[in-house]
């Protein structure tokens, strides 16, 4: 069997049997149903609280919903799949596992390769779950089905985590100890948020792929190709950065 | 001749720190070498040299005449036992020689029998816990398993007998032993009395410099010596004139006399000391009440060697 895939199904195995990525999905679906909840039933707690006019303000439509829920994921979701990824590759170098498992025929490519694969495939399957739990949540709250449309949006912004990932990853490779690779880990999301801050240059950032993931609700597809193409240049550019710099370290 | 093992003039240094210090080695194949220094010798920078797991600053490596780099340890078919093994601990031990058998792309069968044969022999068969509730010992004797599944030609093993018990320690060198001639062994350990019982070829380290090199037949043939421990009783000065005399003697390197009374005498020639010293403390009108000898093995060499000034 191909070594990509023996370590690759070692680490799928790892996920589950030490629970390590639980957390991430109870996050996602923690978001996916309090996210549409306390934003349907906002203007009414607001209106029991004596605000007058408060709950008149408030954009109930559909691209508002995801607005607050894409939000919330980016805050939450996304920060919690940073830090659980950055330990991905540097616990196994400070465990001495890496070691070991490296000198059985692996390459070191190959074993950040699969690290971020596996990674990839359980956020996949997070992503997945929570996006159909806030979809139902939808239609049972405001009667919205999916739609192709919303298809593309969860689509686009899935690549932003695709792309944290990569970053996670580049982060776990250079790290010396845990708390480096985290912090440099965080370097990484305050970039892209402080980037999409910036007028005229948020446009060229896949930070911009959370705005193209509301209008896409919409039909409306438009700006798309840049932050789409830096969106998979920097998780490129992050993996390619991370197994360079781990196949130079010493072990 | 090729070499299993080949170090060409490696230095590696840590900033300031000098840990290996221009060190040529050269084992052939089915060597079984014992790598002995103290603590900071530079033993396990060396073998993870030879790993690639570490780059020297100078100097090259060969294992199996293939040149060492960085980042293809993969490349060059060692068993490798580090100082100090990490496991995925979620595993058994069976588990653990499975992924370790297929990663190095073994077939099924051969995976099955090898790990079966492996645990037996460490006494791991059967024992069904995950390695996270291992003892020390029971890491390091799976960690040996490990380094010897892929049935390599060049094992490196780092401190294979730290932490294991008599039994533990005999299973190891019993198995390195028996892997003589077949395949080259190279190990580093405190535990003198096992170089000795094992090894081919013993390589002494001190401050990351090379002191020793030698086979280990030659190196105690050499450097034999004698110490002898006696207790004459008589007069105070016929003792001091005895101590004089033998200190005179050709084949007595060195002679003192310790607070209780007792002469240690370091003989180069034991045989000639036997029938010697005990006329003369007849001739200095002394009993000889007890006569004492030991021959000085590599672990005295080995403090000699690594003594500093």
């Amino acid at each position: 069997m191909n070594n990509f895939i023996v370590f690759l199904k070692k680490e799928l195995k790892e996920f589950v049997k030490t629970w390590k990525l639980l957390i991430l999905l109870a996050l996602f679906i923690v978001n996916s149903f309090m996210s549409p909840i306390l934003y349907y039933y906002m203007p009414k707690l607001l209106e029991l609280s004596g605000l007058p006019g408060a709950a008149e303000q408030f954009d109930m439509s559909l691209a508002s919903y995801y607005t607050q829920y894409y939000g919330n994921q980016f805050q939450s979701g996304f920060l919690a799949l940073i830090f659980i990824t950055c330990l991905a590759v540097v616990r196994e170098k400070k465990k001495g596992t890496a070691i070991l498992t490296l000198t059985k025929n692996i390459s070191r490519p190959t074993f950040v390769l699969a690290k971020y694969i596996s990674y990839v495939i359980w956020y996949t399957v997070v992503y997945v779950v929570s996006s159909a739990a806030f979809a139902a949540m939808i239609k049972v709250l405001i009667n919205e089905s999916i739609n192709k449309h919303t298809i593309a949006s969860f689509g686009l912004f899935y690549l932003i985590g695709i792309m944290f990932a990569a970053g996670a990853i580049f982060a776990s490779c250079i790290g010396k100890n845990t708390i480096v690779s985290c912090l440099i880990g965080f370097g990484v999301y305050i970039a892209v948020f402080i980037l999409a801050a910036i007028p005229y240059v948020n446009k060229f950032t896949p930070a911009m792929l959370l705005d193209n993931s509301i209008t896409a609700l919409s039909g409306n597809y438009e700006n798309l190709l840049i932050p789409l193409l830096t969106c998979i240049g920097c998780t490129v550019l992050f993996l390619v950065l991370g197994i360079v710099s781990f196949e130079k370290q010493e072990l | 001749m090729e070499y299993a093992i080949e170090i060409n003039n490696v230095t590696k240094k840590f900033g300031d720190v000098t840990a290996v210090d221009n060190l040529s080695v050269k084992l052939p194949k089915g060597t079984i070498c014992g790598f002995v220094g103290p603590n900071g010798a530079g033993k396990t920078t060396t073998i993870k040299m030879l790993m690639g797991l570490i780059k020297p600053t100078s100097g090259e490596l060969f294992v199996n005449g293939v040149k060492v780099k960085s980042g293809l340890e993969r490349k060059l078919h060692v068993g490798y036992l580090p100082d100090v093994p990490g496991f995925y601990d979620w595993m058994t031990a069976e588990q653990y020689l499975h992924f370790c058998g297929k990663l190095l792309q073994m077939d099924k069968e051969d995976i099955r029998k090898r790990t079966a044969e492996l645990l037996e022999r460490f006494g791991l068969s059967g024992v069904k816990t995950k390695i996270k509730g291992y003892s020390r010992g029971m890491k390091q004797r799976l960690g040996i398993a490990q380094a010897l599944i892929g049935d390599p030609s060049v094992v490196l093993l780092d401190e294979p007998a730290s932490a294991l018990d008599p039994i533990g320690r005999k299973a190891i060198f019993d198995l390195i032993l028996s892997l003589k001639g077949k395949v080259t062994v190279l190990f580093s350990t405190h535990i003198i009395a096992d170089v000795e019982r094992v090894c081919d070829t013993v390589l002494i380290m001190d401050k990351g410099v090379l002191k020793v090199n030698t086979e280990i037949n030659e190196l105690t043939a050499k450097q034999v010596e004698h110490i002898i421990n006696m207790s004459v009783k008589g007069e105070d000065e016929s003792i001091n004139t005895l101590v004089s005399t033998l200190e005179n003697k050709e084949y007595i390197k060195s002679v003192g006399r310790n607070q209780n009374g007792i002469i240690q005498i370091v003989a180069l020639d034991d045989m000639l000391a036997g029938r010697e010293i005990p006329a003369l403390i007849n001739e200095h009108s002394l009993a000889l009440m007890n006569y004492n000898v030991q021959t000085r093995r590599l672990e005295s060499i080995f403090l000699e060697v690594v003594s500093h000034e």
